[in-house]
């Protein structure tokens, strides 16, 4: 027992990793996932592109394309000098910023009715470039209108042009929405904070657990122990389980954050569902909690294991597809990622959000992608217990090495 | 002074755990990177909509078929097509494939001639669905745009659409737009996390200012002790040992740059020299970091890499490393709270290499880099008064 109290006070007695990793970076997670559109209301919203039409040519055209746009997007204006356009853009304030060129209004209604071709817009894009697409369309759109405008009234002057097409512009289908059979609400909200938060459980374990079993594996340390009257087995079995519980704590802390800010809008999902995300979670813990494990049996130090559990984390929690979607990247990743435990938990995540019946088709594939997860943290742990047993018999830790022939 | 600087440089380069964050990290994570974005900015600039058709005879009687038929092919330029079409043979199979997450969306055409758009809860978290979507909603109103423009222009003058060929000539989409960059280079969505590493990494640079500093000071460690008793004022160790960490946290930059440079062939803007002067700034800058965590009175040395670990992640967080939704929290953040922005130094570093990337004026750039060397000159200032007159021990 004193072992046991002993390895949690040590966790204990570092409160900086367990306020930053768990505390923080749970809150983090929950902050990203209110902010998002993640489709759980069942309703249709459109995306409202952020643009700006820079007008030079002030005539009637320029003036009736903002107010076009401006039905389905988010207008903003930006000062006609080049510092102001490089921002605009390259900070993302706009996405799509369009430049109406001096005698656009007259030039475009003279060759349209001629039959020319008529003069075109420059447009810039931002980083946001579908967003950007999005809003070009929308302005070749209005160019259309009013192009037709001008064709079949060839004696409308250009204020009633841009009048008929900025009418219309309120003129938008309403989609339908088609929700799968039975669930008003699915746990989308709370699959992204679970899935971000891969991040926050490796990086969190991985430095406690670490942490923990490098102090009892300090090599002084260990000698003690090892001529006290408590047997090996039932000294690491007792370390083993205040890792356990540390391991426990951070996915508590973890999930019940999670539940208590979204559980509700996954209300809609079986109890099944619920408990496969719970499930989920656990089964990944096992990974950082071995890791943790391997590097406290490997000795290293705090500085290093908080470094491991930190970069390890961000490149499984980026490989396993729960930063950027796996979608967008090239398929050699996509395959690379499955040879990492948060792909199949992030997978496993997915499945249960949309989990309205919990068929045995359904839940095996998720206890499927868990199994590989376990399997992840179980081989892990065996190359542990392998470090551990070569490393108590190094020179180093006093083993059989230190007595080996040629050492003094 | 010179010994202690070379003795310094030597102790920290000998010392592998440092340079596991100050450079180890920022190569690892940029190879990542380069190996997740590979297609992202070349195909993804835009990648066509997936949309699926219900291809029943009302559908090819309608005139929507002919503008998604258009819309579904390389245009003149040679520009990607603005959605790719799938055919279903009837409603329900379409609606499957929606609900499968095959497609953005179903277009389909009922007995009156009506088109309609079925779409299904867009749940990626990014908005890309939700962007696909109203792409999709665009060109169902399109048709319904164009019917109510026709009503009004007929009520203005009821012989305009006598002539049905010049109604659809008028009907054709012109080629409106013209894509042009603005700035130096044209936006992308990728570097945005190379120069946020950066921010992190040079962050991370703070490691080796504090092991370097709990290294002098008497109470953390017997070499500074040894150090205290010496010929040399303290405040001399003390600046020969930063100079020495400045210059390591520097080095280890200018290797993780040339490395996402030229291996990972990350642009900068053709800057690659200011970019140079930049990353010193930034080494700067993270080692008075370091040194300020180092310098705080009694705390012991696990506690500071924790603290210090935790400011660099929280800092990086707001200069948006850790994915796309952190990026719209971090913008909505440098909105909001344009001070808070200016003031976190992972947030400057990579907006000063975001400033040489795009802008032609080298103003922002320069802006960024005052605001590097005043912050560090603030950091400095503040761990002076940790590390002077300290009493360590009395008897």
């Amino acid at each position: 027992m004193r072992v046991f109290s002993c390895a949690l006070r040590v966790v204990a007695a570092h409160p900086a990793y367990l306020l930053v990793y768990v505390g923080f970076l749970s809150a983090m997670g929950l902050f990203i996932t209110v902010g998002l559109s993640l489709g759980d209301g069942g309703d249709f919203e459109p995306a409202r592109p952020d643009v700006a039409v820079v007008d030079r040519d002030g005539g009637a055209l320029g003036a009736g394309l903002a107010e076009f746009l401006a039905a389905g997007a988010e207008v903003t204006e930006v000062d006609d000098e080049p510092f102001a356009l490089q921002d605009a853009v390259a900070t993302g304030q706009v996405s799509c910023l369009i430049i109406v060129p001096e005698g656009f209004t007259d030039d475009f209604l003279a060759a349209v009715r001629a039959g020319d071709e008529p003069p075109v817009l420059d447009v810039a894009f931002g980083p946001a470039s579908m967003e950007g697409m999005l809003a070009g369309a929308e302005a070749s759109q209005y160019l259309g209108l009013a192009r037709a405008a001008a064709v079949l009234l060839p004696g409308a002057p250009a204020g009633d042009v841009a009048a008929r097409a900025v009418a219309v512009a309120g003129e938008q289908a309403v989609p339908e929405v088609v929700v799968p059979e039975g669930s008003a609400a699915s746990g989308n909200a709370l699959a992204f904070y679970l899935k971000w938060c891969a991040y926050t459980l490796t990086a969190a374990i991985v430095v406690s657990v670490g942490l923990l079993m490098g102090a009892f594996s300090r090599t002084d340390v260990r000698r003690r122990n090892l001529v006290s009257p408590a047997s090996g087995l039932g000294l690491g079995l007792r370390e083993a389980a205040a890792c356990l519980v540390v391991t426990v704590g951070v996915a508590a802390v973890v999930a019940g954050a999670g539940w208590a800010a979204f559980g509700s809008t996954a209300a809609g999902l079986p109890p099944a569902a619920h408990g496969l995300m719970l499930l989920a979670v656990a089964v990944l813990a096992l990974v950082p909690l071995s890791i943790g494990f391997l590097l406290g049996q490997l000795g290293v130090g705090e500085t290093a294991s908080n470094a491991v559990g930190n970069i390890l984390g961000m490149v499984l929690t980026f490989l396993g597809g729960a930063w950027v979607p796996l979608s967008l990247m090239p398929e050699a990743v996509v395959a690379l990622a499955r040879f990492t435990p948060v792909y199949w938990y992030t997978d496993a995540l997915d499945r249960c959000a949309h989990l309205v019946e919990p068929t045995t088709g359904a839940v095996g594939a998720v206890l499927g992608d868990l199994g590989l997860v376990a399997l992840f943290a179980a081989a892990v742990f065996g190359a542990a217990l392998v470090a551990g047993r070569l490393r108590l018999q190094s020179a180093e830790a006093g083993g059989n090495a230190a007595a080996a022939p040629g050492r003094g | 002074m010179l010994s202690v600087f070379t003795a310094t440089l030597k102790t920290v380069a000998r010392d592998r755990g440092v340079f596991v964050w100050a450079l180890a990290f920022p190569i690892l994570l940029s190879t990542i990177f380069m190996l997740m974005f590979a297609n992202i900015d070349e195909a993804q600039s835009f990648d066509p909509v997936p949309t699926a058709v219900v291809a029943d005879a009302d559908w090819d009687a309608s005139p929507l078929a002919g503008a998604v038929e258009s819309l579904a092919e390389p245009d003149a330029e040679g520009s990607d097509a603005l959605l790719a079409v799938t055919a279903y043979p009837d409603e329900a199979a379409a609606r499957r494939a929606l609900l499968a997450g095959e497609v953005a969306g179903v277009l389909s055409v009922d007995a009156a001639g009506v088109p309609r758009l079925a779409v299904a809860p867009a749940d990626d978290g990014v908005g890309v669905d939700q962007v696909n979507q109203t792409i999709l909603q665009n060109v169902v109103s399109a048709y319904g745009r164009d019917r109510e423009l026709l009503a009004g222009i007929v009520a203005a003058d009821p012989r305009a659409l006598a002539d049905p060929d010049r109604v659809a000539a008028a009907l054709e989409p012109p080629e409106g737009l013209r894509s042009v960059s603005l700035t130096r280079e044209a936006p992308t969505e990728t570097v945005r996390f190379y120069y946020a590493l950066f921010g992190m990494a040079a962050l991370f640079g703070g490691t080796i200012g504090l092991v370097a500093v709990c290294r002098v000071q008497p109470n953390l460690s017997p070499l500074g002790a040894r150090c205290a008793v010496g010929a040399l004022s303290r405040g001399r160790v003390l600046v020969a040992s930063l100079a020495a960490c400045w210059v390591i946290a520097f080095a280890c930059l200018m290797v993780a740059f040339l490395y996402v440079r030229f291996v990972v062939g990350v642009g900068f803007g053709g800057r690659e020299g200011l970019c140079v002067a930049g990353l010193a700034a930034a080494a700067l800058l993270a080692t008075a970091l370091g040194t300020l965590v180092g310098s705080l009175p009694k705390v012991d040395y696990g506690a500071k890499t924790g603290l210090l670990t935790g400011i660099v992640c929280l800092l990086s967080l707001f200069a948006g490393l850790y994915g796309e939704p952190c990026m719209e929290l971090a913008d909505l953040v440098a909105r909001e709270a344009p001070a808070l922005a200016a003031l976190n130094p992972a947030r400057v570093i990579t907006d000063m290499f975001y400033s040489l990337y795009y802008y032609d004026s080298l103003a922002p750039f320069l802006a960024k880099l005052g605001t590097l060397l005043a912050l560090a000159a603030a950091l400095f200032a503040a761990s002076l008064a940790f590390v002077r007159r300290q009493r360590y021990a009395s008897i």
